[in-house]
């Protein structure tokens, strides 16, 4: 019965099992939590609350029985639009920011300031500078660097009138972003605009506010996110394919346990390094723990598995289950997609969550300011902490579960072309011959109204079966990883042609391609694509999903996803419902001008329908058989 | 002779409240209800929608058969002609064959067409009322009805297959109900109205304006100020009228809408005293011992005007029918009084009214006092110098532009002093109940409170 | 007997029982799939807005209902075994008496098809909607004993002349 219920919370094993001792222990989850906070706001989930000025804050009736306008006069489309602008703006800020943070610790290891940050593809350093006309004859590498960290922190606040990686869409797409006006300015600038724009007594016209949506967002996916992918891979490496392991049972029971949790690599990375630190294994040696077992969770964890050999113990959803195995002696966070609640289970358990940046602090949390100066220093200290920790773990609360899966990921652009031979000519001619109908990107967070992982494992299955090539980020991916799609075997689940192509390139049916930020690779791939057969991406078999997102980044992901020219589908319902026109013009309307919408679908069985027929439909498009 | 413990004169709701009253406390005395109809009490408003085809014959009855089975409720089909109050007597002459067929009610067939006697201990008068009919030549032409009884109804219905013009005589709210019903049936409807407005019992002049306006939009035709002289016909009934001024109008059928008085002719010699409507104490008995009355027939206090009248109004009938039920059996109840109040859709449009709501316009200023650029709040009246005995009154109009098409919506509230005694509210009228409240709780309202009331801010009682 | 019962500081004024009330009287009892129905579903329960205080009013299934004794359609009615006043859209003629009646103003009216509607206590659910919207729990049902039940309905004719 309790393990019923379980069942009925998540679909991964070493979830279901944690559930089961979370409840044992009294521990709260935020499932439960979400059952505390049912029903929920029905203003809320329509999108049809505004709280933007002191008048208010002000609901709509949705069943028309009471108020149909704010204090200041503003509708149910206006209200609704003016909502979703601002979670694209939280979205795109929390990438951008994530990307400028990448793009100074560039700035400061060319400069010198960070000396613990090396370069480490400097083919790809070469290439960018080639891209941004940065000249290279005769000049250091740092020299090199510098200049394009510099040509990328301009970015941010330009005044050139557009991003300069917009120049990697194929024309169409970038003709049609200029017909529209809504081509980026500047990544601040355009999330500016939109906090500008939904003050009260600014733009009212859902139309004309939905547009600046799509500009804001299309700054983040062509703009903040392709920066920090970009720059990330100059940095700490382009990532190749290997293999490694997942889930909670990567935890050790005889290991010292840390769990860097977040989502940017610069402090991770250190983590890796110090993790290595002989003095520190023979501390904890000393400590009675056979070693250090560093593990990853969320898309730090996806940034590290990318590039090392260091598991990854779970997605979004498994964070509090992490620290519940008892066996967890430091989790190590910096920003994004870190609960709040995580504070709450560690006090339960002997676990110390550490808290690195300055822009996330924790109210019970021990903070290690991490500074790029110093930034090995800071990542020894926190190791260091963590080993310590390990004297206070209490053996008889500790309980890891069996349950782990080996992966393949790795697969960069730059792999999924070495893994094609040097060109995507394969690729091409398998999507031309059908043997691949089309390439389906799932990304997007866990939310635990819909079943942890099933809407992604699912979705996945349902697609490779109907011969569609899944490229994955982000908490996608992980589950994937967990559900053992992301190896070469997994092609045996695939439909006869994907499954012959993947035999043939030795590559799993579905890949993984880095975290939420390197949704911005998948970009890359279709531009090139779609400039490959010069046709707009609108154009190309493609379609996205989030089946289980709740992110704001996850909003701004799904916008310049469409804005780009990709159906996307969403497992769980935005909050745009209260206003027909804006849900009307974002399901239906927005395929006249940007040629892609969005399509909400919970039941992942039925997404995968929904996202074959259109890439059949694309097809055809294409005179494709 | 039959002997009982409770006896009951009319089978309508007053009766029924009664009855249910007393069964809840004595279920083993002798009830019996003795009504005129035949039939076992049902919702006499509905008959305009039963007319309409709008309610089916089967909803029309307030309770089954079963009911009265269990709750031991004798129903004998018969109109009382006789009560001999101090022998505790009462006569009545049963309904013949072929009536009374309606669930509960027990055809008396054994005893046909001769008078019967009843003995009882207790006894209620529940007789509602009877529709006035004007002397008239040609009255009785057939095709001339009153809308009081599914048989009118059912008349009615019948006449109007054929036809294609009614006239409503009177501007009441049966008539206006009868209108509606005819007008459903797809006839061509005028009122002759003797007043100078429509619901002129129900409305004050303005509220009236606003409803009489929308049921023209409607298409109603209203004469006002006018009066039936003569009604013609021909062998297959009405043919015409001429109104007073000699105005000829062709119609086919005619329904009376003058008002309805209290029936008390059969209380003749009975000692029970009546002033055209049974009087009655506060625990609505009569001047005899155990001879109690309820509903349309009795004349009772007013909460307002602290004078007996008759309020015959569904809620006050079946009040009063459950308050002397209760004390048929011995309780002490109270009733605390009764005020005018009527809730109604006309043609879509609700109307309520209610306490002295269309009290009288008078001399006083009428001064403009807009409140907010969307309505107009206006004190109407304050009566200069009150006569001795009565309160001052004040009057708040409340009216929102009614861009054509769109419901009108007025609300009008009458104060004495801090009270409120009385409202109309035309259009929307969620909270009306609250206004009711406050008018039968004779609440006195804090100056604050009564500001939010006269600005339309009906939230008021729980927010203060 | 269960009652429902307010506590008034509690009340934020989020209406979010209008709006589960709402769905709970929808036919598909989904508050998106509700949005789309042909017929908007109506609450039953409506928020007073107060200046100190918030009020969720809903039918207070008097033990002594007005709204029963104004009907004239049969429409409203109580039910022996649970006490609760009920309410028959099918005999209902949209008259308005129980309008007219109610002290509360907790009638609420169904303009287009001319019924009146009130709370139902959620026949199908073992806690009303409204009650396990309520994020605040200023809305509760309770086991009152009946003569705080009486008390309690005492009170609440107190309270409104207050
Ligand atoms: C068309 C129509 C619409 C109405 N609409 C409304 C409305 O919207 N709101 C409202 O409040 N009210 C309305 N009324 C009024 C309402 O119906 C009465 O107030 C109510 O029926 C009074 O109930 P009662 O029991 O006192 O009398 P009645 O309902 O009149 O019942 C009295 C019964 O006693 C019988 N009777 C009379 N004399 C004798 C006798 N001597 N012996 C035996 N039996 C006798 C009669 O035949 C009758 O059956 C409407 C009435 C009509 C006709
Ligand atoms: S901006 Fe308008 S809708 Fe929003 S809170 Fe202010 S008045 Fe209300």
């Amino acid at each position: 019965m309790s393990q019923n219920k379980h069942a009925q919370k998540s679909i991964d094993p070493a979830s279901q099992t944690m559930l089961a001792r979370a409840e044992q222990e009294g521990v709260e989850t935020a499932w439960d939590r979400l059952h505390k906070q049912e029903p929920q706001c029905g203003f809320g989930m329509l999108g049809l609350c505004c709280r933007n000025c002191n008048m208010g804050p002000c609901r709509i009736d949705p069943f028309g029985d009471g108020p149909e306008r704010g204090v200041c006069g503003a509708n149910a489309d206006t209200i609704v639009a003016r909502n979703l602008l601002r979670a694209i703006a939280a979205g795109a800020a929390a990438h951008s920011d994530h990307g400028r943070d990448i793009v100074e610790a560039l700035l400061h290891a060319a400069e010198g300031k960070a000396p613990d940050y090396e370069i480490k593809d400097k083919e790809k350093l070469a290439a960018l500078a080639q891209e941004l006309k940065v000249p290279r004859e005769g000049r250091s590498e740092k020299e090199i660097a510098l200049d394009v960290a510099r040509k990328a922190l301009d970015e941010f606040g330009t005044s050139k009138g557009h991003l300069e990686l917009l120049e990697r869409a194929p024309s169409q797409r970038k003709e049609r972003w200029g017909e529209l006006g809504i081509t980026p300015r500047g990544i601040d600038r355009e999330i500016v605009e939109i906090m500008h724009r939904t003050h009260i007594g600014v733009d009212t016209d859902y139309v004309n506010l939905i547009l600046q949506g799509l500009r804001a967002a299309i700054s983040d996916g062509w703009g903040g996110s392709m920066w920090a992918t970009e720059l990330s891979d100059v940095l700490f490496g382009t990532p190749e394919p290997h293999r490694g392991e997942s889930n909670l049972g990567v935890l050790k029971e005889d290991e010292v346990n840390i769990i860097v949790h977040g989502h940017e690599p610069t402090l991770s990375e250190m983590i890796v390094l110090a993790a290595k630190d002989p003095q520190l294994i023979e501390l904890a040696r000393a400590k009675g723990a056979q070693g250090i077992n560093l593990c990853g969770m969320c898309c730090t964890g996806n940034e590290l598995l990318m590039r090392h050999d260091v598991p990854i113990a779970g997605n979004f959803l498994q964070q509090e289950l992490a620290i519940i195995t008892g066996a967890v002696e430091a989790m190590i966070v910096d920003v994004q997609c870190i609960m709040p609640a995580l504070t709450d289970v560690a006090g339960c358990y002997h676990t110390k969550i550490i808290s690195t940046s300055p822009k996330a602090k924790f109210s019970g949390a021990q903070h290690v300011a991490f500074d790029e100066e110093k930034a090995l220093e800071a990542a020894l200290e926190i190791v260091r902490i963590a080993v310590e920790n390990f004297t206070y773990r209490n053996k008889d609360k500790v309980f890891i579960p069996s349950d782990k899966m080996e992966f393949v990921a790795g697969f960069s652009t730059e792999a999924i072309i070495s893994a094609l031979g040097g060109s995507l000519d394969p690729l091409l001619d398998a999507i031309k011959e059908g043997n691949i109908k089309g390439i389906a990107a799932i990304v997007g967070c866990n939310n635990p109204k819909i079943k942890h992982d099933y809407g992604h494992v699912a979705l996945a299955e349902e697609l490779i079966a109907r011969d569609i090539l899944v490229v994955e980020t982000g908490c996608a991916a992980i589950a994937s990883a967990k559900a053992g799609l992301l190896l070469p075997e997994a092609a045996a689940k695939a439909g006869p042609g994907l499954k012959a192509v993947c035999e043939a390139l030795q590559i799993p049916p579905v890949l993984h391609m880095g975290s939420c930020v390197d949704i911005s690779r998948i970009l890359v791939v279709a531009a090139a694509v779609a400039k490959a057969l010069d046709v707009d991406i609108s154009a190309l078999p493609l379609a996205g999903a989030a089946p289980e997102w709740m992110s704001e980044k996850a909003v701004s992901i799904g916008t310049y996803v469409i804005g780009s020219g990709i159906f996307t589908v969403l497992g769980t319902v935005p909050p745009v419902l209260g206003s027909s026109n804006v849900a009307a013009l974002l399901t239906k309307g927005a395929d006249d001008v940007i040629g892609a919408t969005f399509a909400v679908e919970e039941d992942p069985l039925k997404a995968a329908a929904l996202m074959e027929e259109h890439i059949n439909a694309k097809r055809s498009g294409l005179g494709l058989p | 002779m039959i002997r009982t413990k409770y006896a009951i004169v009319g089978g309508g709701p007053a009766a029924l409240y009664a009855a249910a009253a007393i069964r809840e406390r004595d279920l083993a005395g002798r009830l019996v209800i003795i009504g005129a109809e035949g039939h076992p009490p049902y919702f006499r408003p509905l008959i305009s929608y039963y007319l309409a085809g709008l309610v089916p014959r089967e909803n029309l009855f307030m309770q089954d058969a079963e009911y009265y089975r269990q709750k031991k409720i004798e129903m004998i089909g018969g109109k009382v002609t006789e009560v001999r109050g101090q022998e505790k007597v009462l006569v009545y002459q049963p309904l013949g064959e072929g009536r009374g067929d309606d669930a509960g009610f027990t055809p008396d067939s054994s005893e046909k067409r001769t008078a019967q006697h009843l003995q009882f201990e207790k006894l209620l008068i529940a007789s509602g009322g009877t529709p006035g009919k004007p002397d008239l030549p040609g009255i009785d032409t057939p095709g001339v009805y009153f809308l009081r009884t599914i048989e009118d109804a059912e008349k009615i219905a019948a006449r109007a297959k054929g036809s294609q013009k009614a006239l409503l005589w009177g501007g009441g709210l049966v008539s206006l109900k009868a209108a509606y019903a005819l007008y459903r049936l797809g006839l061509e409807i005028t009122l002759v109205i003797a007043s100078d407005r429509i619901l002129s019992q129900m409305l004050d002049r303005k509220g009236a304006e606003i409803v009489a306006s929308y049921l023209a939009e409607k298409g109603l035709k209203m004469i006002l100020q006018s009066d039936l002289q003569e009604v013609h016909g021909n062998s297959r009934g009405v043919t015409a009228v001429t109104l007073t001024g000699g105005r000829e109008l062709k119609t086919d059928l005619i329904v009376i809408g003058k008002g309805v008085q209290p029936s008390v002719s059969f209380l003749e010699g009975s000692g029970i005293k009546e002033k055209g409507g049974v009087e009655v104490d506060e625990r609505l008995q009569t001047n005899l011992p155990d001879i109690y009355a309820a509903g349309d027939v009795v004349l009772c206090r007013d909460l307002l005007q602290g004078i007996p009248v008759n309020n015959a109004l569904w809620p006050n009938a079946t009040a009063q029918g459950e308050c002397a039920g209760a004390n048929m059996t011995g309780e002490r109840l109270t009733y605390r009084g009764s005020i005018s109040m009527n809730a109604a859709e006309f043609f879509g449009l609700p109307v309520i009214s209610a306490g002295l709501g269309r009290a009288q316009e008078g001399a006083g200023v009428d001064q403009d006092q807009p409140r907010k650029s969307d309505r107009v709040s206006s004190k109407e009246e304050i009566a200069p110098a009150p006569a001795a005995g009565v309160q001052p009154r004040e009057i708040y109009k409340l009216q929102k532009p009614t861009p054509s098409r769109r419901e009108p919506h007025y609300l009008r509230l009458v104060f004495e002093d801090e009270c409120l005694v009385g409202y109309v509210a035309i259009g929307k009228n969620r909270k009306a109940g609250m206004l009711t409240n406050l008018i039968t709780a004779r609440f006195p309202l804090a100056p604050q409170q009564k500001e939010r009331l006269i600005s339309g801010d009906l939230a008021f009682p729980f927010s203060i | 007997m269960k009652e429902i019962l307010i506590n008034l500081e509690h009340c934020l004024g989020c209406k979010s029982c209008e709006l589960a009330c709402a769905v709970e009287h929808s036919a598909s009892k989904n508050i998106f799939a509700a949005l789309f129905e042909e017929q908007l579903p109506i609450s039953r329960v409506h928020v007073e807005a107060g200046r100190e205080f918030n009020f969720p009013l809903q039918c207070r299934h008097c033990a002594d209902a007005q709204c029963i004794k104004a009907c004239i359609s049969g429409a409203l009615w109580r039910e022996e075994e649970t006490g609760l006043v009920k309410h028959i859209p099918e005999k209902c003629v949209g008259c308005w008496m129980c309008v007219m009646a109610c002290p509360f103003g907790s009638i609420v009216q169904d303009r287009k098809e001319q019924v009146a509607l009130k709370c139902d206590r959620c026949p199908e659910r073992e806690i009303p909607a409204c009650v396990e919207a309520c994020p605040t729990k200023a809305i509760s049902l309770q086991e009152v004993p009946s003569y705080a039940r009486e008390k309690r309905q005492a009170y609440l004719a107190n309270f409104q002349e207050v």
